[in-house]
């Protein structure tokens, strides 16, 4: 798999989210499979925890639904990548929001920040190396 | 009111060159129009000129914009569609000098 995947993914694991939609970007791009579905929700994951960084309560929201709804097709893993976790926090992170939507942005409750896991399937499950 | 970005932009710049109308302009940049200067739309985020847009009828299948833009953010306007007619209407009014060929599937999204 390319390389900007990898560096995508550190990037978003180190909470560099503008960096880490930026290279996924520049990857989705160019690439042409019916997968870069899976890629572009990647993107949206990034933004939304990017707008959320920013306190753009609404464009968060927005953005991790739309990776919800574009990741569902590759649950629980894809590539090498175990996506239940980030996608069960994504909509954690929605229903928060809309529980807290009168609370002040820098007051939130909410949940540490989702990491992708990545590793492979080995019998009985998906063993993580990340 | 054709197309427009929501407040999800993320400022990206990819759809700007993309538009055959030059109806994109990046957040706090003033736009022209026939010779005129006018105010930024929006300071914050990338922008659409309702007047300039098209949806990209007369040049394209699908709007440009919205086939580039990795967060999805370039939207028809819900509350203000416009027809076709409209639409086609101005792509020739914004380009004086261009003889467009009769609409079709691959210059009307209309059409599909
Ligand atoms: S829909 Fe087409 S004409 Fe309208 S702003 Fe987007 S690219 Fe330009
Ligand atoms: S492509 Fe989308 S995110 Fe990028 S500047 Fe245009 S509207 Fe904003």
């Amino acid at each position: 798999m390319d390389e900007r995947l990898d560096l995508g993914i550190r990037e978003f694991n180190g909470g560099r989210y503008f960096e880490a939609h930026d290279i996924l970007e520049d990857f989705w791009e160019g690439y042409r499979e019916p997968d870069r579905v899976l890629l572009q929700a990647l993107i949206h994951a990034a933004v939304g925890f990017y707008h959320l960084d920013n306190g753009n309560l609404k464009g968060c929201r927005s953005q991790l639904s739309k990776a919800c709804t574009k990741m569902r097709a590759y649950l629980p893993e894809y590539w090498d990548l175990l996506l239940e976790p980030l996608h069960s926090s994504m909509k954690e992170h929605i229903d928060l929001i809309d529980e807290q939507r009168h609370t002040r942005t820098d007051s939130l409750d909410l949940p540490v920040r989702p990491r992708i896991q990545r590793g492979h399937r080995v019998a009985g499950g998906f063993l993580s190396i990340s | 009111m054709a197309t427009f970005i929501t407040e999800e932009c993320i400022n990206c710049g990819a759809c700007e060159p993309e538009c055959p109308n030059t109806a994109i302009y990046a957040g706090g940049v003033q736009w022209e129009f026939q010779g005129a200067t006018h105010d930024a739309i929006s300071n914050d985020f990338y922008y659409i000129v309702p007047d300039k847009c098209t949806e990209c009828v007369g040049h394209f299948e699908k709007e440009q914009c919205a086939a580039v833009c990795p967060v999805d953010c370039c939207v028809p306007d819900p509350n203000k569609p416009e027809t076709e007619d409209v639409l086609y209407a101005r792509a020739k009014q914004l380009h004086p000098d261009r003889a467009f060929a009769e609409l079709s599937p691959a210059t009307s999204r209309f059409r599909k």
